[in-house]
């Protein structure tokens, strides 16, 4: 997937899409799925703040 | 009463009338902002600059008022965490006006608009990303746009930022559970709104950009607050009570009539809003629509909403045109005038009696100021709103 279709995935929540990220990693050892909750779980943090600084601060 | 059952007491009875239903009394539930840090005896500056200050300031005034409800914090802006980020769009008391003056907004002038009129296409693509790569650079002094070399002052900015952001909101939680546990009283909301249209004019084109594009381009505007309405609408839910206790907070600003035209408002601010409204009812949580500025032209509209969904407060509008509009439906909440309480305090008991003989005697009215309460109100009035409600306001 290219970086331009990045925006299709842009839903709240979400900066850097898990589908994306993915691509970076060659192949899981473990479980992948702990790894994209987690991913997703900060990436959402980041999301948080950037919407705080509009709409609270 | 040990401090537990003072706090069900009273969030029982806040409750009752945010459902519309008649309590044991009527609650009272002031959005005191730098009245608390004067109370405290700190400087606006002291309480703004220093979170812990407006923490301490919170929990004596709870301590001394008997109030059912409090926000946890209205001297909401933390500068010391905007200071670090760099944001432009402050005034901040102690640097940039006088430290006993609240913090102030600064816009732009409209040539130098955060968001520019040919950007609306890019912020629709995209919001997040718009907010991070365009805008966030912008009202930053120290945030670098895409492109630029990185500076340490850039790296700082945003770990500070975002460090100090947790650190906030951690201790918000500290209040509420403060206020709780050590005053017996209830965290008055919870979560965040603000309507598409006046996100667009606050923060991104200014007010007079917006009202231009309005005229010019109606609609990328419209199509601007359909793309971020599903983010406010997760930051609402985001924050709002799990417990379905206590409100999610709409600050209404300035996409009401005179300051947009009817249409406008009809065909951009309501059709970008009610939806959201409506699917934080879905989720259980009623809204208060904290009406700054006078949004009378609008009650029949508010009408269109679920029975009991929101909470209505008044500021500068007329609370019984709105307790015959709205009344039927939703509970109601202020329309005290801030400036009785320059006045003295046998007035601002008179007033709170007529707003109690008006619109409270069937229950679903909750006592408070019109506006946010800061330090030119006189704490002998403030009392007296207090007293009277509790002697007047029995059911």
């Amino acid at each position: 997937m290219e970086e331009k279709n990045r925006s299709l995935l842009k839903r709240p929540g979400v900066n850097l899409p898990w589908e994306l990220q993915k691509q970076r990693i060659p192949q899981f050892s473990g479980d992948e799925k702990i790894i994209q909750e987690v991913w997703e779980h900060i990436d959402k943090l980041a999301w948080t703040f950037i919407w705080h600084v509009l709409v609270s601060f | 009463m040990s401090k537990d059952e003072l706090y069900q007491s009273r969030l029982k009875r806040y409750v009752t009338a945010m459902r519309n239903g008649k309590p044991d009394m009527i609650p009272i539930r002031p959005f005191v902002a730098e009245f608390a840090s004067k109370y405290a005896g700190f400087t606006a500056q002291e309480a703004t600059h220093d979170y812990h200050n407006a923490i301490i300031a919170y929990l004596k005034c709870a301590q001394d008022f008997d109030w059912d409800a409090l926000p946890a914090n209205m001297i909401y802006c933390w500068t010391g965490m905007v200071q670090a980020m760099g944001l432009r769009y402050y005034g901040i008391p102690g640097i940039d006006i006088p430290p006993d003056v609240g913090f102030q907004y600064k816009e732009p002038s409209e040539d130098k608009a955060f968001m520019q009129p040919d950007e609306y296409d890019q912020l629709i693509a995209d919001p997040t990303g718009y907010l991070f790569n365009v805008w966030f650079p912008r009202v930053s002094s120290e945030v670098k746009p895409l492109g630029e070399p990185v500076t340490e002052r850039h790296n700082l900015a945003l770990l500070k930022g975002g460090m100090a952001m947790m650190e906030y909101f951690d201790a918000l939680g500290g209040l509420a559970n403060s206020l709780r546990t050590e005053c017996g009283v209830v965290s008055a909301i919870s979560g965040i709104l603000k309507a598409p249209l006046d996100i667009l004019a606050d923060k991104l084109r200014g007010y007079y950009g917006l009202v231009s594009d309005l005229h010019t381009q109606p609609d990328k505007v419209l199509a601007a607050c359909e793309a971020v309405m599903p983010h406010l609408l997760q930051v609402a839910l985001d924050g709002a009570d799990p417990q379905k206790n206590v409100p999610v907070a709409f600050w209404m600003h300035r996409s009401c009539v005179p300051l947009i035209t009817p249409e406008h408002f009809k065909n951009i601010f309501w059709p970008t809003l009610k939806p959201i409204v409506e699917e934080i009812w879905k989720h259980g949580n009623q809204v208060l629509f904290y009406a700054e500025g006078n949004w009378d032209f609008h009650l029949e509209t508010f009408r269109e909403l679920p029975a009991g969904s929101i909470v209505y407060h008044v500021d500068r509008g007329d609370i019984f045109k709105a307790h015959q509009v709205l009344g039927d439906k939703f509970c109601l909440s202020g329309g005290i005038p801030n400036d009785l309480f320059h006045r003295e305090p046998e007035e601002v008991k008179t007033y709170c009696k007529k707003v109690i003989d008006g619109v409270a005697r069937n229950g679903g009215y909750i006592m408070d100021a019109g506006a946010i309460i800061q330090n030119d109100a006189r704490i002998d009035c403030i009392r007296a709103m207090t007293d009277v409600t509790r002697e007047y306001g029995q059911y």
